[in-house]
């Protein structure tokens, strides 16, 4: 399942496997040894329309032949959600395109993110808010669960 | 600092072409658009051109307090990328406003020691090969 914990500062997060900022992380604990995954590559594909030619190597469109540091926050995000669950990770580094990736991975395992803006979900879906542990199973009440920690409106 | 500012930056691979209409900007969308790449080309800028009338300033983890504080320049655009927290807290707003400056910040968090007013949302969008910053809805 997908656990949330919402809160409006990257900082405010009480959990100790917390990862602020995936981005970086992913280049400095090796991320790029999980992108050749049969998901991964789809991930990758389907956000960043580049080919995964090898642990090392992307094929972008746009960019060339790339190092796995090059992809996208989203995607890097993605990546080690997939291969840390027991982590939590800063999930404002990913945009809406992961949302259906968030819960295709939460199928298989439970994950937990943190947000501090209003990623949109497509039901049918089944999210447990952190902050109340509360399971919500459609948007408007994942929308009333977001702003109510989410004050300062995002 | 005042007014529009046109920004126009190029590689090989990429090319940037939009405009500042706001003290901030702030880059937030879908994923995988560009903003990163944009932050890239300007910490390393060998074989990059860039137009404008300011001078483009990439902030970092260790060198944002630094910039701000010894800014005599207005004519300066500070950048931070996604995961510079930094640029949300309440000392770097105090800092960055005193410098009559730009910024133009990549997050999804909002920024709630900016001035709203002073504050536009933007996508980036590419057409044609060239990607530029369009306002999103409110």
């Amino acid at each position: 399942m997908l656990n949330i914990w919402f809160s409006e500062s990257p900082y405010d997060v009480p959990f100790d496997e917390y990862i602020s900022q995936p981005d970086p992380w992913f280049d400095n604990q090796g991320g790029e040894e999980f992108i050749t995954g049969a998901l991964e590559r789809e991930m990758i594909k389907a956000i960043d329309k580049s080919e995964v030619i090898s642990c090392n190597l992307i094929q972008s469109p746009i960019l060339g032949a790339i190092p796995p540091s090059y992809l996208s926050g989203t995607v890097k995000t993605l990546v080690l959600i997939n291969n840390f669950p027991e982590k939590i990770f800063n999930a404002n580094a990913m945009g809406n395109l992961a949302a259906p990736w968030l819960l295709k991975i939460a199928e298989q395992k439970d994950i937990r993110i943190r947000l501090g803006y209003i990623m949109k979900f497509e039901e049918p879906f089944k999210i447990r808010i952190l902050n109340s542990d509360t399971i919500v199973d459609s948007y408007k009440e994942y929308l009333l669960a977001a702003i109510n920690y989410l004050s300062a409106g995002s | 600092m005042q007014g529009s500012v046109h920004i126009h930056i190029e590689s090989h691979r990429c090319c940037y072409d939009f405009t500042l209409r706001k003290p901030v900007t702030v880059l937030a969308d879908d994923g995988a658009t560009g903003k990163s790449t944009l932050y890239r080309l300007l910490s390393f800028r060998a074989g990059v051109e860039i137009s404008t009338s300011c001078e483009l300033i990439p902030l970092t983890e260790f060198t944002w307090r630094a910039a701000l504080e010894y800014c005599k320049n207005k004519r300066q655009i500070f950048f931070t990328d996604e995961y510079h927290h930094f640029a949300l807290t309440k000392e770097f707003a105090d800092l960055f406003m005193q410098t009559g400056c730009y910024l133009v910040m990549i997050t999804r968090d909002t920024p709630k020691f900016l001035k709203p007013c002073d504050t536009e949302k933007c996508a980036v969008k590419t057409e044609n090969g060239v990607s530029e910053f369009v306002v999103c809805d409110k």
